[in-house]
């Protein structure tokens, strides 16, 4: 009886594979950032790469079943130094403008890497489609309300700043 | 026909089922037993619906719905009103 692995070896060679959907969104936010810095890109590659290069390389030690959790636990790392070094520069920001920069990136960032660890479902030799849809109907909703609130927060940030309320 | 796990949607008939045992041999997770011509159900949880079982039986004792499983794909087809998705990576 043959039985199938899914080993170290067999996940790195789907890296480049989970890279190149990825890569135009990639091109598009450094793009942004070097154009006008419309987006900060350092985080946002960041919270990419992690979701198509660690995630695979990590994905039977991390913890929780569903991959979702398990995208939004790794995404919620990255974002932690880039929530950190919002909430400390800047010293002589108000203390919200500060708190809210952390949280921006608390609030997007994990969610661009479970979005993507979701998707490594279709590469793996053990998830079946049931699970999957299971897992789109149970965490994306959450994913779009926490991306969503993350935007939402950093226009109205925006807006304030340029309405001269720091 | 019956479902064997809440897990997934395979289902075994199993008056259909003669006891042939290929089932046993295409599964990759050890579903399936043979115990004196008999296929028996044991792992039904670790079913990834990967379909193997279905294409290969002879007797179409076993149905299973499988397909592309990438959730990129199922959304996709989802919001375009398709009933299969289908694999976007090339």
């Amino acid at each position: 009886m043959r039985r199938v692995r899914f080993t170290l070896r067999d996940r790195l060679v789907l890296i480049p594979v989970e890279l190149v959907p990825v890569l135009p969104v990639l091109i598009a936010v450094v793009g942004l950032d070097l154009i006008g810095g419309f987006v900060s890109s350092p985080p946002v590659v960041a919270a990419i790469l992690t979701g198509t290069v660690l995630f695979p390389i990590l994905l039977p030690w991390l913890p929780t079943h569903a991959f979702s959790t398990k995208g939004l636990i790794l995404g919620g790392f990255v974002a932690l130094p880039f929530a950190l070094l919002a909430f400390l520069s800047g010293p002589n920001s108000a203390l919200w403008l500060r708190a809210t920069g952390a949280l921006t990136w608390l609030l997007t960032l994990p969610p661009i890497t479970a979005f993507i660890a979701l998707n490594f479902t279709g590469s793996t030799t053990f998830t079946s489609r049931t699970g999957v849809r299971r897992e789109i109907f149970a965490y994306i909703p959450v994913m779009a309300w926490m991306f969503g609130g993350g935007i939402a927060l950093t226009i109205a940030r925006a807006a304030i700043k340029m309405l001269g309320g720091t | 026909m019956g479902g064997v796990s809440t897990l997934n949607t395979l289902k075994f008939n199993s008056k259909l089922c003669t006891g042939c045992g290929i089932c046993v041999d295409v599964c990759p997770y050890g579903v399936f037993t043979l115990n004196s011509r008999t296929i028996h159900v044991v792992r039904g949880d670790a079913c990834m619906e990967c379909g193997a079982c279905q294409v290969n039986c002879p007797f179409d004792a076993i149905q299973v719905d499988s397909g592309v499983g990438c959730a990129a794909a199922m959304i996709r087809a989802a919001l375009t009103r398709r009933e299969q998705a289908e694999c976007g990576c090339g």
